[in-house]
């Protein structure tokens, strides 16, 4: 890397590093890991810089890279969590034997529900929400996002089955669902 | 009446399936006979129908790529990437 092309790092460091770094901190939760993953992403930015050539924007190149750092990082931290996760999954714990709602679960969202994610406060209580799942059910919902792929493709990522798969989907929505509910939507 | 039951099967879908359902259509759609027994479904049951709307909002919030930004990256972090990039450039 020549220091024409270490410069222009260092601008693109200095104009997104921070929405790198708080994207990276909402998906992992973790203040450390995202700042490390925010130094990978510039260091494999440094390795990949010839085949940037400024054919996307800068920052639409370094968030490629950091969800995929993110993806990484999930992955490789879930395995040790999927057995005993995937038996969890289940859904019986909302639903009667008929497939009928055990309780009335949830309140609806408001009609100007679009507006909540522009709201900092709201999305502090779904990334905590978020945060409390096992971090295999976590990935099963941030993978369509961070790897932009087939839902085959994610299984196949995920070392899941299609059925495992959607049922992890909608028990971690459940959760999702129940911890908005008690906290925001109350 | 018998008949009557037997369509009322054919057509009615537990809440469980119902929220599959939902799922699925987020992410990758359904053929209009899943949706019209979704929707009618949902007409019937409320709860189901804000399952899907809790779950439209949750996937719009986590595919934001440009969420407000909450936490920035510290000085001392960001001094670190700066003089990698520094030692890589020479």
């Amino acid at each position: 890397m020549n220091p024409i092309e270490s410069q222009q790092l260092q601008v693109l460091l200095e104009a997104h590093g921070d929405a790198l770094y708080n994207y990276a901190r909402l998906k992992t939760g973790d203040a450390t890991v995202a700042a490390d993953l925010v130094q990978d992403t510039f260091e494999a930015a440094i390795k990949g810089f010839a085949k940037f050539r400024g054919e996307s924007k800068g920052r639409t190149w370094l968030f490629s890279i950091l969800r995929n750092k993110i993806m990484d990082y999930y992955k490789a931290n879930y395995r040790r969590q999927a057995l005993e996760t995937e038996l969890e999954a289940d859904l019986d714990a909302y639903f009667t034997v008929d497939g009928g709602w055990k309780s009335a679960p949830l309140n609806d969202v408001p009609a100007s529900s679009e507006a909540l994610l522009d709201q900092p406060e709201f999305l502090k209580v779904l990334y905590a929400c978020l945060d409390k799942l096992p971090l295999l059910w976590k990935s099963v919902l941030e993978s369509k996002y961070l790897l932009n792929k087939e839902t085959s493709l994610l299984c196949q990522d995920l070392q899941l089955t299609q059925t495992n798969y959607w049922q992890i989907n909608r028990r971690a929505k459940l959760a999702m669902q129940q911890c908005l509910q008690f906290n925001w939507f109350k | 009446m018998k008949i009557k039951q037997i369509v009322l099967a054919w057509l009615m879908i537990s809440c469980r399936e119902s929220t599959r359902l939902s799922e699925i259509k987020l992410s990758l759609g359904i053929n209009s006979w899943l949706q019209f027994k979704l929707s009618l479904h949902q007409r019937l049951c409320v709860y189901c129908k804000y399952y899907e709307n809790q779950s439209l909002l949750i996937d719009q919030a986590l595919a934001r790529q440009d969420a407000p930004v909450i936490f920035k990256l510290d000085d001392a972090s960001k001094e670190k990437i700066k003089n990698l990039l520094v030692t890589k450039g020479k």
